[in-house]
């Protein structure tokens, strides 16, 4: 009451104000920014068109806009700055309290100090029980006019889910007069299973990454709305949960277009051709291949397609690069081709750890045989045999590119409805190597029946049958002599 | 540094027609054979005036021939005919360089490149002396080890023992008299740092191979 007796010794016409004076009829705060802290660090959608803000040039060499997908400027300082933006978000640590730094301005400078007590109330997603009010004291010396509440947090914590959250934070004042509400406001909170991790290492326990790189809220918009649906939340309380999380994701890729399939790539989106002399996109903008993308040739010599194409092993990397911007952890793995009939009778036994390499690609891993025929000695590696080119090439794939989590594989860029039934039904992909080469061999291209035999590349192009025969094409292998499957 | 011409008519490895030799040996000898004037002119193609075929093909020779090897108006020597080398479309152009003889004909797959040095030459030797198949990020020299060799009409045939090859070094084989040797590689691109190989591969058959100037894939 005492503040409120000597705010009347202010006077009640705002100085300066010539011919739009305002009346001011009592000392007011009201909060003019709030900035979200203790949060991972996040950048605006990027384009790629220029350096000016938002905007971030990352790839000068690539002249596309990426719609949003890229990389933009770095989001520091107010989160919110007198008028609600949806566009700018920020990310927490799932089951952590929100922290925020505040802005208060005053009407008027205050007469005398005060001390008074800013509360936040926060609604989430409509929810009221969610988090909790949070209280910080508020010390206003004399004659400020604006002050910087260091860190209000909610209470509680954010739910134990991967999720985007609409939050409506109340302001209020109590201990001055007059107290009450003082603003409402709305904003986008994204909630991430743990710290962001390195999208290229692919480990079993995956690495942080650092500095903290490629959140954005178009990105984040993506991923909760795979997982969550149009309430956007995804709860984690088991590990369980987290395999359905990610089988979620790699299906709706999978089942999705964009993204584009292109054979002729591996793991990083390439503009113009594949190889060290084209440009690549980095890992982290895997989120690219989202993008509908201007047709271009993706390779000398071919029909153009979306700049931004992927093979097997680009989608598996998108769905990695997507989990490990929640921080969840996966692996790259490529499941290899393997027979267990070697030329000249022998039989051998294959495990499921025989066909999968895990993590990068080791060719010494293939099964390889040196076959004489004519002179020459080829070295021969065990493919699965594709349909031709329409101009009759014979042509192969080398391996089946998955993501690896937990034992389980989710073979990349192939739609799931072509999953067996058990496999769909389970919700968690296939449960070992040996599992995707029967699965992948089984795959019939139209009428084409795909298969596997010995591929020699040196000296030159060739093919064997299981007992190694020789053949210029792979197509005039009888059937009775393809190679085993194991 | 001397530019000068090879005599039309001149074949490098002396030897004036693909041998007859058994199927599965036939591509040893693609690129070998300079053609005539005649067959040369008559064969031109307006392929030569597709910038992106000649780049393309610019940019395969500044990847496998050292630099130091590479005539500086290579571009304007470049000729585009059909059907001219082993019956393939190509590119094809050659010089003598410091008194070196150098053949370059680069067909839709692959880059054949003849070298015949004035006092004979050594194949493995002269595989680091003119293509560049040292990468400063070796931890090693390269070596392309392990190689077999066959004797094929007369001339030594060299190869490497591999199975997936990631970059065209890995393709690299070579046929020599001793005073010429014919060095052949595949197209194929290395792939970024530490990514593994793409999904797919193909054997183009000899009919796409040839028909590269009005291909389809």
């Amino acid at each position: 009451m005492a503040l409120a007796k000597r705010s009347s010794r202010v006077p009640r016409v705002r100085s300066g104000g010539g011919h739009h004076a305002a009346l001011v009829t009592a000392w007011r705060v009201h909060v003019t920014g709030i900035e979200f802290i203790d949060d991972y660090l996040m950048e605006a959608n990027g384009r790629n068109r220029s350096n000016t803000d938002p905007d971030r040039q990352h790839y000068t060499n690539i002249p596309q806009d990426f719609e949003g997908w890229g990389r933009g400027m770095r989001l520091t300082g107010w989160d919110w700055a007198g008028t609600d933006n949806l566009e700018r978000a920020a990310c927490y640590h799932r089951q952590r309290p929100i922290h925020m730094k505040v802005r208060l301005r005053s009407s008027l400078p205050a007469p005398t100090a005060r001390t008074f007590t800013l509360t936040v109330t926060p609604t989430v997603d409509g929810s009221t029980t969610l988090l909790t009010a949070g209280t910080a004291t508020v010390n206003w010396p004399a004659g400020s006019q604006e002050e910087i509440v260091p860190l209000i947090a909610t209470g509680g914590t954010l739910p134990n889910e991967v999720s985007r959250y609409h939050f409506q934070l109340t302001w209020s004042v109590h201990g001055i007069t007059p107290g009450g509400t003082i603003n409402r406001t709305n904003h986008k909170i994204f909630g991430i299973y743990e710290d962001p991790l390195d999208p290229a290492v692919s480990s079993a326990s995956g690495s942080p990454q650092s500095p903290i790189d490629g959140l954005t809220k178009q990105r984040l918009d993506k991923l909760t709305v795979i997982i969550g649906g149009a309430n956007r939340r995804f709860p984690t309380p088991s590990p369980s949960d987290l395999d359905r999380l990610i089988w979620k994701l790699c299906k709706t890729i999978n089942d999705s277009g964009p993204p584009h399939f292109y054979g002729g790539r591996a793991e990083a989106v390439q503009y113009g051709g594949f190889g060290s002399s084209f440009p690549s996109i980095d890992l982290v903008d895997q989120w690219v291949m989202w993008l509908e993308g201007h047709k271009i040739p993706p390779d000398a010599g071919e029909n153009p397609r979306p700049w931004n194409v992927g093979a097997c092993i680009s989608y598996a990397q998108l769905m990695k690069t997507m989990l490990a911007a929640a921080g969840i952890n996966s692996r790259r793995a490529w499941v290899i081709p393997k027979t267990t009939l070697l030329p000249g009778g022998v039989t051998v036994s294959i495990s499921a750890n025989d066909v999968v390499n895990v993590d990068s690609y080791d060719s010494s891993r293939e099964q390889t045989r040196t076959i004489p025929y004519g002179g020459l000695n080829y070295t021969a590696t065990v493919k699965l045999i594709d349909n031709p080119y329409p101009n009759g090439s014979p042509s192969w794939e080398n391996f089946e590119a998955c993501l690896y989590y937990g034992g389980k594989l989710v073979p990349g860029a192939i739609a799931t409805s072509r999953y067996p039934a058990s496999i769909l039904s389970g919700h968690v992909g296939f449960p070992d190597a040996l599992a995707v080469l029967r699965w992948w061999h089984s795959v019939s291209h139209g009428s084409f029946h795909r298969f596997m035999a010995w591929v020699a590349s040196s000296p030159s192009k060739a093919f064997f049958d299981r007992d190694g025969n020789y053949y210029a094409s792979p197509y005039s292998i009888p059937v009775h002599m393809r190679l085993p499957v194991p | 540094m001397t530019l000068e011409e090879i005599a039309a008519g001149e074949q490098l490895m002396d030897i004036e027609r693909e041998p007859s030799v058994p199927e599965n040996m036939g591509f040893v000898f693609l690129g070998l054979i300079w053609p005539s004037p005649e067959a040369l002119q008559a064969q031109l193609a307006t392929a030569q005036g597709d910038k992106d075929l000649l780049k393309g093909t610019m940019d395969w020779i500044g990847a496998v021939l050292k630099s130091s090897w590479v005539a500086p108006d290579l571009r304007t020597r470049l000729r585009a005919a059909r059907a001219i080398v082993s019956g393939q479309d190509a590119f094809l152009a050659r010089y003598a360089l410091n008194q070196v003889k150098i053949q370059i004909v680069v067909t839709r797959y692959h880059v054949h490149v003849v070298i015949k040095p004035p006092g004979g030459v050594n194949p493995l030797p002269a595989l680091h002396d003119y293509l560049q198949v040292d990468s400063p990020e070796d931890p090693s020299p390269w070596s392309g080890e392990p190689w077999e060799t066959a004797n094929i009409a007369g001339l030594a045939f060299g190869y490497q023992m591999r199975g997936d090859r990631l970059s065209w070094r890995e393709s690299v084989n070579y046929l020599t008299n001793s005073r010429a040797v014919k060095f052949s590689a595949e197209k194929i691109a290395t792939p970024p740092k530490g990514s593994g190989p793409p999904k797919t591969g193909s054997a183009p058959t000899v009919e796409a191979e040839s028909h590269w100037f009005a291909a389809k894939r």
